[in-house]
């Protein structure tokens, strides 16, 4: 059988690309078909890609169409391909976060969540990667959506050296924080660095925090981001890492103390499972998928009390036998990640076909 | 990894985690929020490091001008450890060729007295840099906890 995927853009290291990849190696292992088409490559990554416009218009090809954000492009192509379409829907943040920031990028959201009402009436098969995002196409009139969880990879992460740079600059003893994410309105990195800021004034000074991911048309945001540093009185030891390689990525992992994640909307929020496969406690947000994600592993918070959201850091930090606990946990808890949950997932959907 | 034993941790709904049995005592929940309401500002390490680096330096050179002073202090000064006449003696002639070098004593002692002054002085800058280095830091220290008192609502 022939079935391909399309993309907007197939991206370097995000959670899109990855299950891509995923899924076509699982369906040529099963010796099927398939490829990967995009108009757009990150530099970065290798895999190859196809142009839009070599996608075979065959009647018995199927497309998975990833959705998680608008190509005016990409929905002209799949208008014109023919009935057998499954998309698989990573979510869309909603609009109302990006607005102050973009109004291009705000309205570019509203187009993404507006076409899911035009794609309800060309998908047939309906998928995402967890309740929360179901029972957003649920409440969109979707029928029958199933769930293809993010396949739990870590071979980049296994076939990486940690970067000796940076576990040389910080395997110094501090307690480092670390979120993972691109800089984005919806993350709330400045909770990220609020928490930080009262953990370094009250707990222990010998800290610092480490913001992995980059986002260049939030500018603003970074800028934002900047000066809430400075306000708090912590920019000496807040680090802005940027994009990294997966060889900084893993060091990044390895010198770090603990995961925070602030974000206020995710569909999946994958680097939860990056942080807890390198057994780092994680305390999040209970917002989106976030709370299913973590299952009964790590804390949730919930609220904006920035003192004891600090003082439960303190608490996975400082007392080893909860942090003990708490890993052994998420350990646990990745097992619902596991490769052949993802694959039997898969396989349930190509009998659908 | 759900067991019958594990136990759900609530502060207020605000901070939720499951530990096992067995796992952290009952004062979890009180160290969550008794810390939060409670617990001072430390202070900050760098300024730290350079104010406890800057003092040990300031005593090791008081010592320094200390001694040098007091050596300078017996500077052209004869004596001898001989008792009676030899020592009268020895005293007599070192006198002596003390004051055949009288101009060449002068002449140090003048150079010394100099590097005195303007070691005092160095103490002098060095002192003022060190008190104007703790006064930011409290002043830094007052400002964090002034808004983690905001923070606080208090």
């Amino acid at each position: 059988m022939e079935i391909h995927q399309l993309l907007a853009s197939l991206e370097y290291g995000d959670a899109v690309a990855g299950q891509a990849l995923a899924i076509q190696n699982q369906l040529r292992a099963w010796g099927h078909e398939s490829r990967i088409y995009a108009p757009r490559r990150h530099p970065l990554a290798t895999e190859p890609i196809h142009e839009l416009d070599a996608m075979p218009d065959s009647s018995s090809a199927v497309t998975i169409y990833h959705h998680a954000f608008w190509s005016e492009q990409i929905h002209e192509r799949l208008g014109s391909l023919g009935g057998r379409i499954a998309m698989l829907y990573h979510n869309v943040t909603p609009e109302h976060f990006f607005a102050p920031y973009s109004e291009e990028l705000g309205a570019s959201a509203a187009r993404a969540r507006g076409a899911l009402v035009t794609l309800r009436e060309i998908v047939k098969w309906p998928l995402t990667v967890s309740d929360f995002n179901r029972a957003e196409l649920r409440d969109l009139g979707f029928d029958d959506v199933q769930i293809l969880p993010l396949p739990l990879d870590l071979s980049s992460f296994r076939a990486a050296t940690p970067s000796p740079e940076v576990c040389a600059r910080f395997e110094d003893g501090w307690t480092n924080f670390l979120f993972v994410g691109r800089l984005a309105p919806n993350k709330r990195q400045e909770d990220v660095i609020r928490v930080f800021a009262w953990y370094h004034r009250h707990v222990d000074a010998a800290s610092r925090l480490f913001l992995v991911g980059a986002a260049p048309e939030f500018d603003a945001y970074r800028k934002d981001l900047t000066e809430v540093a400075r306000v708090e009185g912590v920019s000496e030891h807040v680090v802005f890492a940027g994009k990294v390689s997966f060889e900084e990525l893993a060091a990044y992992y390895r010198v770090a103390d603990l995961f925070v994640c602030m974000s206020e909307h995710e569909g999946f929020c994958a680097p939860l499972i990056e942080a807890m496969s390198h057994d780092l406690p994680v305390i999040a947000r209970a917002e989106g998928a976030i709370p299913e994600t973590l299952g009964d592993a790590g804390i949730l918070v919930r609220g904006r009390n920035i003192p004891k959201i600090a003082e439960a850091a303190a608490l996975l930090v400082r007392d080893a036998e909860i942090r003990r606990d708490v890993v052994a946990r998420q350990r646990a808890r990745l097992e619902a990640f596991g490769p052949e949950v993802f694959s039997e997932a898969l396989a349930r959907f190509v009998d659908l076909l | 990894m759900a067991g019958s034993g594990d136990r759900r941790v609530s502060v207020d709904g605000e901070v939720e985690f499951t530990l096992s049995e067995g796992v952290g005592d009952a004062s979890v929940r009180e160290r969550i929020e008794g810390g939060a309401r409670a617990r001072a500002t430390v202070p900050p390490p760098l300024a730290l490091r350079r104010t406890s680096t800057l003092a040990a330096d300031l005593d090791a050179l008081g010592a320094a001008i200390d001694q040098l002073r007091d050596r300078m202090s017996h500077f052209g000064e004869v004596s001898t450890g001989r008792g009676g006449g030899a020592g009268r003696l020895e005293v007599g002639l070192k006198s002596v060729l003390r004051k055949l070098v009288q101009r060449h004593i002068d002449q140090e002692k003048e150079v010394h007295e100099a590097l005195t002054i303007v070691l005092d002085r160095l103490t002098d800058v060095v002192r003022a840099q060190h008190v104007l280095l703790d006064e930011n830091v409290t002043i830094l220290t007052e400002d964090a906890e002034r808004r983690d008192r905001r923070q606080r609502g208090e």
